[in-house]
């Protein structure tokens, strides 16, 4: 009985399958003629959109879709579905519409069998993509084969690659940033904070300004957009002019204190632009200096932790090929002068989307060549002894066999943020959330009767180490200033030293209007960090960070002192020989931040005073701090401040400001500072 | 499972039995009544009606106080009881009025039943220099070493025992152990192979040649050997939990379950094929069913570390980080170092 039932159950469905044939939109199969101009009109308007580029498949596969209700049978319809599909919102259903025109007629389109190579491949089946690759490769003529050959030798190489690197899948959640974000319309390039509390991002949706077409590609203008946290979700705001015009404005980078936002604009073969936060108001965006911008393309950018190092993307002459990874440097005078392409990095076919980690050290960029598993991929590189790393594809699911774009990778590296068209898009191009996930061995428990007499078994106890969590090698300092009487933010300026070879590093600002401020400290220096503001007593800080510590976020408020006298502050950053008086050479910059300070303030006079932990005599102590105060001093004397205006005082023990009993109190109470006496 | 219980049980007996003291000769003319309620003890011993041989040892010590073969055997009856202090009781009796190895010997043994480790290690060295042939004190004595984690001296201690007894099955089996323990595979299989070669039907044996092979990841030959002992003893739950874990690690992630769940069938209490299941559902990323498993595991051992390690991986995996913290908190607590660090590294944000 139930063989007869699967018979019959088989005989149907051949009968149906063979009852599929190519079925054309004419009055002999479609025999409701209200019904026939429809879909003959949907059609029309359809192939007027289609005919338009990839920026209209979208809107094309609207009426493709109403004409498909009324006869689903067309192979030229399908194969259209399919195209507008492939492109734009579902990769899969691409695939099915191209096979079912392929089932209804083979012949239906000369370029039947590189879609559908491009279907397989976009949707991951990399053997079948590769047959049809090269079904369709024997069918070109010599002179079509010159023309196409490479690019399909390109896309045999990508699915050759894809089955490499979908063996082994990167542990990770990839999540859509919802709806407040993303469109149908591509939504791309987020650039974000070091801190992850402000997200710019380009889209090309329907309201943005001016709300015209590129007519190169039929797609809207881009526009910049900002969102900002709002607990676990963002806050869109559209920003106006300065910021968007009618034209091209795309987010391609974001200092890591989010105050400086590049952008590109399509001027001049496309140029890279700087815009720079003043409270809530962005300035007037002003093109990079032409050591950057040049008559070629420039899009993408990236600024260091150090603020004197640019990374970018250009297809000027001179590099590898297409468009590469350029380096730009600021010099002592903070111009940008020397520029430089990262050879070892790129490839003859296009680098993109290039971003270095507020770590300062690692590097994120999009490439089409090396073993890209199709379109661009995201590779990672390290900076290390002079060298950057070999790139490293950062495999599946990351990547996919279309284009993923624009990586930015939160400073403690436990999440990114990049574009892609993969599944779970709203349409086109959406904004999706990385979040990194350690792959951990998990742990099986046995057990056996080793001792023949025993009935007790033995458990074999084998716990699989745990798999070391590599953070960023960088601490976040991060917080507001304020003025310490009044309480209201400051606008001031953050210099940031490397104590040991007394150089400036960077020169950051705090926000105007708020006082926010954060600073990316990579591992591996003793920090000075001097907030100043004129009318202030500068405040020192000093951060030792080893080269091998983990990412950790500080968070700082900062209380500047204003001028006047009994002021004092703690000079974080003058060190002393252990147990002596002598200066060490690490103390330079806070000395001359001193001296400025007295110099910019000829009418006051002020004490050094020295303080130590309470380890040791009396006696000792008072002796040690007070000789230390004085070298100071004469310090100051030597480099030119009137002896008359300083004074010393040791107080030994007496006036700690910590408790001594632990190691981080006595550390605090281990200083000098300096104190207004008189101010005329 | 169940007929390992049975054998090993009748080892304690059979051993017990074996070195109960042979019948006194009763000579003509001599009523000798001690001697024969002794002779009627050890009857009813080896027929084993304990409790009245027992009588029977103790109107031969009332007759004849120093009649140590009665002390000696109602001590070896006294143990298979239970009655731990008072065997050793009569053991010292024995060897108040004669001291022989097999007493020191079989002293030694019942503080080890007993747990007295150390007391039982000075027994069987004292039977071993009296009697350097007594198999059983080296045997015994090398399970204390294997236990002190000292497998070369257990080793020279079985290598004793085989060499007065050469088809001491459980000799080479415990050899083939310490072999393992060194992580000397080769030497490991070579006993475990002498021991079935001795006792075809030492399944334990196949069980420990299989762990041997799974070690050096030669899975089909672990699941070979994991099958013959299951074959042997098809409620061998520990075997079958084993085969899982091979096939697990070879990647059979099937074959695994499959395993797992018929251990579970057979023991419902088996808290490690749970663990073991789960692992494998994780690993085809059936995330919710692999937490039932851990689930199960915990609710029969509340302090089964590991099992709450592998869980807090899978809720992490079903982003429930809240649980997955709580977990790897607790697994920490049990003294498992990686839950200290996933737990320091990602949940204190």
């Amino acid at each position: 009985m139930k063989k007869i039932i699967f018979l019959i159950i088989m005989t149907l469905i051949t009968t149906i399958g063979y009852s599929q044939v190519d079925t054309p939109f004419d009055k002999n199969h479609i025999t409701d003629k209200k019904q026939l101009k429809e879909a003959n009109k949907k059609i029309k308007e359809g192939d007027k959109l289609f005919a338009m580029g990839k920026g209209r498949y979208i809107d094309a596969l609207t009426f493709y879709l109403e004409a498909n209700k009324i006869n689903p049978n067309n192979a030229d319809l399908n194969y259209k579905i399919g195209i507008c599909y492939l492109f734009t919102t579902d990769k899969q259903l691409g695939l099915e519409h191209l096979e079912k025109a392929k089932q209804l007629n083979p012949q239906v389109n000369y370029e039947l069998s590189y879609y559908l190579g491009r279907a397989y491949h976009l949707n991951h089946q990399f053997d079948k993509a590769i047959e049809y690759y090269n079904e369709f490769k024997r069918r070109l003529s010599p002179k079509e084969f010159a023309v196409r050959g490479k690019e399909l030798d390109k896309y045999i190489e990508e699915c050759e690659n894809g089955k490499e690197l979908i063996k082994k899948k990167t542990k990770v959640f990839i999540d859509n940033l919802g709806s407040n974000i993303n469109t149908i319309y591509p939504d791309y390039t987020p650039v974000i904070s070091a801190d992850e509390e402000i997200l710019f991002f380009t889209s090309r949706r329907p309201s943005t300004t001016g709300g015209k077409r590129d007519p190169v590609d039929n797609r809207y203008y881009e526009d910049i957009f900002m969102a900002t946290k709002s607990g676990s979700d963002w806050k869109l705001s559209h920003p106006e002019k300065p910021l968007n015009s009618k034209f091209h404005d795309a987010s391609i980078g974001l200092s890591p204190d989010g105050q400086t936002l590049y952008i590109y604009k399509g001027d001049n073969g496309g140029d890279i632009y700087e815009c720079v936060l003043k409270g809530d108001k962005w300035g007037k965006p002003s093109p990079l200096p032409k050591v950057i911008n040049t008559k070629y393309h420039e899009s993408s950018a990236s600024l260091g932790p150090d603020g004197r190092t640019l990374y970018f993307i250009s297809d000027r002459p001179d590099g590898v090929g297409g468009r590469d990874i350029w380096v730009a440097y600021k010099n002592s005078k903070g111009k940008w002068s020397e520029v430089k392409n990262i050879r070892e990095l790129n490839t003859p076919y296009d680098e993109e989307a290039v971003f270095i980690h507020p770590d300062g050290r690692t590097l994120y960029f999009s490439s089409q060549g090396h073993n890209s598993m199709g379109g661009y991929d995201i590779f990672k590189s390290t900076y290390k002894d002079g060298y950057w790393s070999k790139p490293e594809n950062l495999g599946f699911p990351i990547n996919t066999a279309d284009d993923d774009l624009y990586f930015v990778l939160s400073s403690s590296g436990q999440r990114a943020y990049f574009s892609s068209s993969r599944k779970g898009t709203i349409g086109d191009q959406d904004i999706f959330m990385i979040t990194f996930i350690i792959d951990k061995p998990m742990n099986t428990s046995t057990e056996d009767n080793l001792i023949a007499y025993k009935t007790k078994p033995v458990q074999e106890i084998k716990i699989e180490s745990a798999i070391t969590i590599e953070t960023p090698s960088l601490t976040l300092l991060r917080g507001f200033i304020y003025d310490e009487d009044t309480k209201k933010p400051l606008e001031a300026q953050i210099v940031l030293t490397d104590n040991e070879k007394n150089e400036e590093l960077a020169v950051f600002s705090s926000n105007a209007q708020t006082g926010r401020y954060l600073v990316s400290l990579p591992s591996g220096k003793n920090y000075g960090i001097a907030v100043k503001k004129e009318g202030y007593l500068f405040h020192s800080e000093n951060f030792v960070i080893p080269e091998n510590a983990q990412y950790q976020e500080i968070q700082k408020d900062i209380y500047l002192k204003p001028i006047k006298i009994g002021q004092s502050i703690v000079l974080r950053n003058i060190f002393f020989d252990f147990d002596k008086a002598t200066i060490r050479p690490e103390s330079k910059t806070e000395l001359e931040n001193l001296i400025k300070l007295m110099n910019d303030n000829p009418n006051i006079k002020i004490e050094i005073s020295g303080h130590t932990d309470n380890i040791g005599s009396a006696a000792y102590n008072q002796k040690l701090s007070e000789s230390r105060a004085k070298a100071v001093v004469d310090y100051l004397i030597e480099h030119g401040i009137e002896r008359s205006r300083l004074s010393y005082m040791g107080y030994g023990l007496e006036k700690p400001i910590a408790s001594n009993d632990t190691e981080e109190g006595r550390q605090l109470n281990r200083r000098v500072e300096f104190k207004i006496l008189e101010s005329n | 499972m169940k007929k390992i219980i049975i054998l090993s049980l009748m080892t304690i007996v059979l051993i017990g039995v074996v070195n109960a003291q042979d019948t006194i000769k009763i000579r003509t003319g001599d009523p000798q009544i001690a001697e024969q309620r002794y002779n009627e003890g050890v009857k009813l011993l080896q027929n084993g009606d304990v409790q009245n041989a027992i009588s029977k040892f103790t109107d031969a010590i009332q007759l004849k106080p120093d009649l140590a073969k009665a002390y000696y055997n109602r001590g070896v009856a006294k143990s298979e009881l239970g009655l731990f202090d008072e065997a050793i009781t009569d053991l010292d009796q024995a060897l108040k009025y004669e001291a022989n190895a097999l007493y020191y010997y079989t002293r030694g043994k019942i503080k080890q039943d007993k747990g007295d480790l150390d007391g039982a290690l000075q027994d069987y060295n004292v039977a071993i220099n009296i009697n350097k042939d007594l198999p059983e004190a080296y045997y015994y004595r090398a399970s204390l070493y294997f236990d002190k984690g000292e497998y070369t001296n257990a080793i020279d201690d079985l290598k004793q025992a085989i060499s007065k007894k050469n088809s001491y099955a459980y000799a080479y089996n415990d050899l083939g152990s310490c072999y393992l323990m060194l992580e000397d595979y080769d030497n490991a299989i070579y006993y475990y192979k002498q021991a079935v070669g001795a006792d075809p039907k030492l399944t334990l044996a196949y069980n420990n040649l299989g762990t041997t092979y799974r070690r050096m990841k030669k899975y089909d030959e672990a699941i070979i050997e994991y099958s013959k002992a299951i074959d042997f003893d098809p409620d061998y739950v520990i075997a079958i939990n084993n085969r899982g874990v091979a096939k697990l690690e070879k990647g059979d992630i099937d074959g695994a379950i499959k395993d797992f769940s018929e251990a579970i069938r057979k023991d419902a209490n088996y808290q490690y094929s749970y663990n073991n299941r789960g692992i494998a559902k994780y690993r085809i990323e059936d995330y919710q069913s692999a937490l039932e498993d851990f689930n199960k595991a915990i609710e029969l051992d509340n302090n089964y570390a590991i099992a709450y390690l592998n869980r807090a991986n899978t809720k992490e995996m079903l982003r429930d980080m809240s649980g997955a913290c709580e977990d790897w908190k607790k697994a920490a607590d049990l003294g498992i170092s990686s839950a200290e660090i996933y737990h320091k590294q990602l949940c204190n944000k």
